[in-house]
């Protein structure tokens, strides 16, 4: 039996706690959108209070503590969080998790065909001595332009809990497709687990928007039940929002239910939070698009016209052939672009934006090529 | 032979020495010792073939800058300069009576990473010659950024030998990448999104194209 209520008590709130109602996506893949770049590393800290209620216990009061650290690169991202979560006496619960996840381009970086390999690894503790512990590696084929995409793939997982020696594996195929727009992304996604004999088909629904100060995050997800354990459905839906009412931190609320885990045999429930978030800075749900020129004329460069987005930046410098390499200030104008001040002679010249003192880059959609050092190098065009 | 062209090509030739050699930092004052024992026998060489030197120079400043070890610069620098000489030499060959620019021979070694060849791009000479003359460096340029972005080659020459030849203005020419760009982000395969992309540029089809009958020389349409 692996399926909802299986552990029940301890294990629900172990479970639980790692939704802890911030859960983004019903299930728990890590898609890449595959237009990753190379961001600085990115951690949060949430302090939050929570009320769960189990399908198999009456509602909790439970305060948490949960830490994210990304790392990205662009083509490879990882990921590690973790929460400790105390509940209203019944205990409290430990959870970690790590992703890493990267993508390679086989038919050369200007085709839109991605092969992305990921793989996650994770585990809770309740102070009861329940355990549990998960694994899984995907493999997915992608298909992506510039603002949609869709992905086919297989993953392998195996879990097991403290209340049964054996350990359960599963193979989840899964298809889905992603669109973004400049406030909007949408994911959809259709798999289905195959373990111990059954199959639970579902389909899964993830919104993220932003807008101002606020980000806000919805998901959805509906899932069969196989006849021999029921026939029934299950569904589930929740919604985050997050207030950022400084660049370093946000209130966030949110609240909805979850879908049990097949895999582990841990049941559903439904929960509302709310909480403190404390960052080093704001990742936004949507990256800021940026549509750079492919050329500038040379009035552009002598006027002040020639600025580029940066995601998420305190500091940018550029540093190029006509600076010697280099790095000159850049100054950030009322639009969020930094300005490059150069006056420059009609011609091709090799660049790259130092964000934060600490990465190389080349502004979205500039043209660019390998610099010969592992990285790339832009190309700021200026016409006659 | 026809003179306009050289002429042209001398006075971008001297506006973009003395622009560059004014930007460039003092090489000996910017790297080290050991960098400079790493490079300074292959930017000598360079000079004596009569290589872009400049480039080289501002690769060694970009490893400097980028902090990367003394001896890998000098590894790239060698590799830049052969590839600086090859292209050279492929085009001496292939358009004896062409004047070179320094910029052009750089745009061809870049060219040539996307997987262009000489061969390739000796069209973009010969409509030079029967357009307005001027530097090839930014069609060139931006010949290689179509097939980085996944523009079939045949597509991609025959388009920008067709803007050089009818003159259509560089800022517009260079802003097909781009448009391009975002007619495959709108789900239209390459063929389709170079055709959006001349349209919305308002750039008569190469020969050979189907499409829209030509409606402009290059103007940026109204509005």
């Amino acid at each position: 039996m692996i399926f909802a209520g299986a552990a029940g008590g301890a294990g629900a709130i172990a479970f639980g706690a790692r939704r802890r109602g911030i859960a983004p996506v019903a299930v728990s893949l890590l898609v890449l959108p595959l237009a990753l770049t190379a961001q600085a590393p990115r951690w949060e800290v949430d302090l939050s209070a929570s009320r769960i209620e189990y399908d198999t216990l009456a509602p909790l009061g439970a305060p948490s503590l949960s830490a994210l650290g990304e790392w990205q690169r662009p083509s490879v991202f990882g990921r590690l969080s973790g929460s400790l979560t105390g509940f209203e006496g019944a205990g409290w619960s430990g959870q970690v998790r790590g992703d890493l996840a990267g993508w390679i381009a086989p038919a050369g970086r200007g085709s839109p065909l991605r092969v992305e390999f990921a793989g996650a690894a994770g585990g809770a503790r309740h102070s009861s001595g329940f355990n549990s512990a998960i694994g899984r590696a995907d493999a997915r084929l992608h298909l992506r332009a510039r603002s949609s995409g869709g992905w086919v793939g297989a993953s392998l997982a195996s879990a097991r809990n403290s209340f049964d020696s054996a350990s359960v594996g599963g193979a989840i195929p899964s298809v889905g497709l992603w669109t973004q727009t400049a406030l909007l992304r949408a994911t959809v996604s259709v798999l289905a687990t195959r373990a111990d004999g059954n199959t639970y088909p579902e389909a899964n629904v993830a919104l993220s928007m932003t807008r101002g100060a606020v980000d806000l995050t919805a998901y959805g997800g509906l899932r069969r039940i196989p006849r021999s354990l029921g026939g029934s459905a299950e569904r589930w839906a929740g919604a985050t929002a997050s207030v950022w009412f400084d660049a370093r931190a946000a209130v966030v609320v949110s609240g909805g239910t979850y879908a049990s885990d097949v895999l582990q045999g841990l049941p559903g429930g439904r929960f509302v939070s709310i909480g403190v978030r404390l960052t080093r800075r704001r990742a936004r749900p949507i990256p800021v698009s940026a549509q750079a020129p492919i050329v500038y004329t040379p009035e552009a460069a002598s006027s002040g016209s020639i600025g580029f987005v940066v995601e998420d930046a305190e500091r940018v410098e550029i540093a190029g052939d006509w600076t010697g390499w280099e790095r000159v200030p850049l100054t950030r104008d009322d639009s969020g672009r930094w300005i490059v001040p150069a006056t420059l002679a009609p011609g091709v010249y090799r660049f790259n934006l130092r964000v934060d003192g600490e990465r190389w880059i080349v502004p979205d959609s500039v043209a660019e090529i390998d610099d010969g050092y592992g990285g790339r190098v832009g190309l700021l065009i200026i016409s006659n | 032979m026809r003179l306009a062209p050289f002429g042209a090509a001398a006075a971008l030739a001297l506006v973009q020495a003395l622009a560059v050699s004014a930007q460039v930092g003092d090489l000996a004052a910017r790297a080290g010792p050991e960098t400079l024992a790493a490079v300074q026998g292959i930017l000598d060489e360079a000079a004596g073939d009569s290589l872009p030197v400049r480039a080289l120079e501002s690769k060694v400043l970009e490893g400097v800058a980028k902090n990367v070890p003394p001896e890998r610069i000098g590894q790239v620098v060698a590799r830049l300069a052969g590839e600086l000489r090859a292209v050279r030499a492929a085009l001496r060959e292939a358009l004896p009576d062409q004047p070179l620019l320094d910029g052009e021979v750089v745009a061809v070694a870049t060219a040539a990473r996307q997987g262009l060849d000489v061969e390739t791009v000796r069209p973009l000479w010969v409509s030079r010659s029967e357009g307005e003359g001027g530097s090839l460096e930014v069609p060139l340029t931006v010949l290689g950024e179509l097939v980085r972005r996944g523009v079939p080659v045949p597509d991609a020459v025959s388009l920008m030998t067709h803007v050089v030849a009818t003159s259509v203005p560089l800022p517009v020419a260079a802003q097909i990448p781009g448009k391009f760009d975002g007619a495959v982000g709108s789900g239209a395969s390459p063929a389709a999104a170079l055709g959006q992309a001349l349209r919305n540029l308002n750039i008569p089809d190469p020969p050979g194209r189907g499409g829209n009958p030509p409606s402009g020389r290059g103007r940026r349409p109204p509005g």
